[in-house]
This record gives C-alpha cells, structure tokens and sequence, in this order.
C-alpha cells in the first residue's frame, strides 16, 4: 500500500499542475479532459463501495441523477447560486445512499447487484414522471459558456476523492471496509459494525457522485431521464476501476484514462456501434486477464507481467 | 447456476431475428414453426459462448460473470445494428388480426398460443430438471461444483450445457414475441430487467416459480399501470422487486433454504 500511496501524491501532483493547462488547450481538448476528470470521479467513487468493500454496486448511476436534477431543481425552480444547489446534489446524493443502504446493503451477490440495478431504473422511471422535474422532457439550466470553470471543478472533485480515498486507504475504517470484502462474519467478529462501515462507504461514494453529476447539470445546461441515468455510466465506472484494479489508490484513475485514451482515438465524438463493439471486447479482455488490474504491476505486488501467474490464476477461474 | 446472463435479452432479439429472416426468406415459414430452428441456432452459440468465455471466469467473483455476459450483449446488439440496421421490423402473418372472445374478453390468437408454448416449455423444462440424468447434473453442479465433479460430473460441459438451454428457451421467447411486437436490435433491453424482476419474483433456480413469477409480475405491472398511470408500472414492478429481495429472497412460492 506504501507504494500505492506514492502514486497517489505523484497522481495528485500532477493533477494539480494540469490546473494550469485550461488557457493553453482547444475548446475541444478541455472538453474531452472535463469528461476523463468527470469518469475518474465516479469511478473512484464506485471504488470506494466496490472495491474496498467489495459491493458491486450497478445503481451508483442513481446519485448521478440524483445530484444532477437536485442542482437542477435548486437552479431552475429554487433560484439558487451554483455552489448552494451543488451542495445540495452532495447532500440529497448521500443522504439517498444512506437511506437505502441500511435495507439493501444487507443483501449479497446478485441479489445487491440485481436490487441496485432495480433502484436504477426505478429512478429513472420515478424522475420521469414527477412534474416539478419536468417529466420525461428533461430541465433547463442557467446557461454558463465558461468551460474553464467546469473543468477546475470536475477537476476539483476528482482531487478531492482521490485525496479521500488515499486517507481512506489507511485508516481504521478503510481497513474495516477491506475486512468486510474478505470476511464479513469474521470482520463483524472483530467488532467491526460491519452495516455502518458499508452504509458510510456508500454514502460517500454517493457524495462524489452526486458532486459529479450536479456540475454535469450545470455544464451541459440540459439533462433529461435517460441520459443522467443512463447505465452505461454504471458499467463505465465499474470496467475503469476494474482495469486500474479494484480497491486501491488511484486505480480507477488510471483505469479511466486508459478507457478514455482508447475512446478518443476511435473517436468518441461520434458513438458508432464499432466503437461498442471494441469496449465489449475490452471489458471481455479486463476481466478474463486482467480480474486484479493494472495497479499491482506499477506497485511492485506483482513485478513484471508473468504468464505462469497468468495461467494459475486462469485454472483457478475456470471449470 | 450463479451466472446473471445480462445477455440473455441479446438471445431473445437473435431468436426474433432467426424468425424473422426465416419468414421474409424464401421458405416463408410460419414463426411458430421457426421456435425449433431458431432454438437450435441459440442453444449452439450460447453453448459456445458459456465453454469458451463465460466458463473461464466462472469461479471468480460474480461481478466478473456479470460484467462478461454485459458486454457480450452490447457486443451482439451493435454487430446486429451493423448488419441489419435498426430498422423497426415486423411479422405480420396472415392469423396477426384475428382473435377469439370470452364474452367481454378478446384475446389475439397469437398471444394465446404464445401463453400455451409458454406453459408447455416450463412444464417440459421442470420434468427434464427433475426427472433426466441432465437435469440432475445440473442442480448437483449448482448445488457445490467440486461435489458435483467428484462425483463424475463434467462440469465444464454441464455449465455450457445449462447456458445453452438458457439460449435456447430466450431464442423461443424471441420467436413468440416476434409475432406480437416491433423487432429491432436493442429490443432485448427491456426484456432483461423484466426476467430478472420475474426470476426474483418466482425465487431464483425455481423453474415453476419463475412461471408464478411472471404472472405475478403481469399482473402488478397491468394494475399498477392502471392505478397509478401508464408511466409508474415500471416503479411500481422495480418497487415491489426490492421488496421481494428484502423480505422474500428465496421467492414468493420458494422456502427458505440453508
């Protein structure tokens, strides 16, 4: 974890020197780095419940929107400033997780993975027929044509996590996260209050997301009900941090921008269904190969790539 | 069998698209002759599938198998969208019009016959379950792998074996719904979240409870429709699907287990 924990400063650093980047780039480059900052945020959020605690969550895509039509609402209706409807995406985010973690945290396996992918699509289809949201027809935001400002704050965000799961990382809660993935009964004999630990690590993944989706809100001035629930984040958040590797540092980041990396070299700017079908063939490749990431080679856990580990961990895959 | 098939509604849109092609072909044949050939095509290619990919990540965490069978789907659906475009397509045969009435009741004959094929292949599917040599196999290997190899069972062969009946049955249903709905290459999407919810419903590995459950299921999405408006049913379903996994996770007809 020592040397997890230097990539991640070295991560941080240079993070913070990309600040600086903004008035140099096209439109078109701080466009595409706002969207990398945006999906390494959400997938390091989804680290936090998925990879340290070990709950695949497929309804993280719910605080997205969650946090979107909250800054949304607060914006249009409410006419608040941004950083108060932002706050409020953050609170209404982990406040829902909170909610709906103490039943649904309880559950293991497919059923987690099949109630979280429920309230997904559930909210979807709730949000798109509430009237003071607009319906299925979507809200308009103030518009703000100051890409900059998004993408320090997309920006902003991911530091942020990044700094929070680095601290997260080796602290008594972070190894009580990484208890309850191993063992969760042998965790709960330690004293561990294994049900707050999961509903605190839920809840803050939530607040990243919801973060990410309320400045989403404000930057693209228009969402609608598919679009700030669409799954596909769900399985982009997931695929990242599984290809960086789940449950370390800064993984997910790393996971994001390879993903993204590929993505823009097929030329993501227009979605053909080729391009689905490279990122089918990537995730098929990840988790088959690679099931522990990229993160353990660059840690030294794993020093070079070693085929005979390779085929060990295969057999012991396979039937 | 502990594998969430996410491409399951991927199979059903092949199975329509088998019928479709068969019926627009020179041989015209009727859909509900395709069912055989379009279950056979499927039970090949998900065997295929289940033996060579799905079955190398089987013992990883379930996330690996989820995340595998996701993207086989959006692997499928975008080559079919390449190859036959997303046109709306459609069977309309030369019965699609007619119906049969119970006093105030009118019933297409397709739907009819769909709910009767339907009845008939889970009945078929729990006595082969229950009464082959396979079907026991099956539940052995899905009970505990190692026991089950042991005892002589070749697992390897039996997952690909159960993956690929998987495919047949939703190359079936892809059949039957091709003949009463628009076929595109996306149209699997909302079949797969309403075989999860009915799978749950009916209590998961239960063959006769998933036809419980999708009754059940029917029901609730027709009267929450009617109560609460068109657009709720689907939070009305996804709603009582959380409730179910809370308060009855092994199904409504199931017990509990272990």
């Amino acid at each position: 974890m020592q040397a997890g924990r230097r990539l991640a400063y070295g991560a941080l650093v240079v993070l913070a020197l990309s600040a600086l980047l903004p008035p140099h780039l096209n439109g078109n480059w701080v466009h595409v780095l706002t969207l990398f900052f945006m999906m390494s945020s959400l997938a390091q959020a989804w680290n936090l419940i998925g990879g340290f605690a070990g709950y695949a969550s497929f309804g993280n895509v719910t605080f997205f929107g969650v946090g979107a039509y909250a800054c949304a609402y607060a914006m249009n209706a409410l006419h608040w400033p941004f950083a108060t409807a932002f706050l409020l995406a953050v609170v209404a985010g982990a406040a829902l997780a909170a909610v709906l973690g103490w039943p649904i945290l309880r559950l293991r396996g497919h059923y987690f993975a099949i109630a979280t992918l429920g309230i997904a699509i559930g909210m979807q289809a709730l949000v798109a027929e509430l009237p003071p949201l607009g319906k299925g027809s979507g809200m308009t935001l103030p518009i703000n044509s100051n890409f900059h400002f998004f993408y320090w704050s997309m920006l902003g965000i991911l530091m942020a996590s990044i700094a929070l799961t680095a601290f997260i990382a080796q602290s008594r809660f972070g190894y009580a996260l990484v208890a309850i993935r191993e063992n969760e009964e042998a965790a709960a004999v330690l004293g561990i209050n294994a049900a707050r630990a999961k509903v605190f690590a839920w809840s803050l993944s939530a607040a990243i997301t919801g973060a990410a989706g309320a400045t989403y809100a404000y930057w693209t001035s228009f969402i609608d009900p598919p679009t700030v629930f669409d799954l596909n984040f769900n399985v982009l958040m997931i695929i990242m941090t599984l290809l960086g590797g789940a449950g370390s540092i800064v993984g997910p980041t790393l996971g994001a921008f390879i993903l993204s990396a590929i993505g823009e070299y097929l030329g993501a700017q227009s979605v053909s269904p080729w391009h689905t079908v490279v990122l089918g063939a990537i995730i098929v490749l990840v988790v088959v190969l690679l099931p522990r990431g990229l993160m353990p080679y660059l840690t030294g856990n794993l020093r070079a790539f070693n085929l005979n580990a390779l085929r060990a961990q295969l057999r012991a895959s396979r039937v | 069998m502990n594998v969430i098939n996410i491409a399951h509604g991927a199979f059903i849109m092949l199975g329509a698209y088998t019928s479709y092609w068969l019926f627009v072909g020179p041989m015209h044949l009727d859909p509900f002759l395709s069912i055989p050939l379009a279950m056979i095509v499927m039970f090949v290619l998900a065997y295929l599938i289940q033996r060579f990919i799905v079955n190398q990540v089987i013992r990883a965490p379930m996330l690996a198998t989820f995340l595998l069978t996701f993207a086989l789907s959006i692997i499928i659906a975008n080559v079919a969208q390449i190859y036959w475009s997303s046109d709306i397509r459609s069977i309309t045969t030369a019965y699609s019009g007619s119906s049969i009435t119970f006093g105030a009741i009118t019933i297409p004959w397709v739907r009819l016959w769909t709910l009767v094929i339907a009845i008939v292949m889970t009945l078929g599917l729990q006595t082969f379950m229950t009464h082959s040599k396979i079907g026991r196999a099956i539940r052995a290997t899905s009970m505990d792998v190692d026991a089950a190899r042991l005892s002589g069972v070749g697992v390897g062969h039996i997952y690909a074996l159960t993956f690929g009946i998987g495919g047949a049955l939703a190359a079936a249903a892809g059949s039957l719904v091709s003949v009463s709905y628009a076929i595109t290459p996306n149209m699997g999407d909302s079949f797969v979240v309403r075989a999860f919810v009915v799978s749950v419903l009916g209590g998961l590995g239960n063959v006769t409870g998933a036809l419980v459950g999708g009754l059940v299921y029917g029901v609730i999405e027709s009267f929450g429709a009617l109560i609460f408006g068109e657009g709720y049913k689907d939070v009305v379903a996804l709603a009582v699907l959380l409730l179910v996994i809370l308060f009855r996770p092994y199904g409504l007809v199931g017990r509990a287990t272990a």
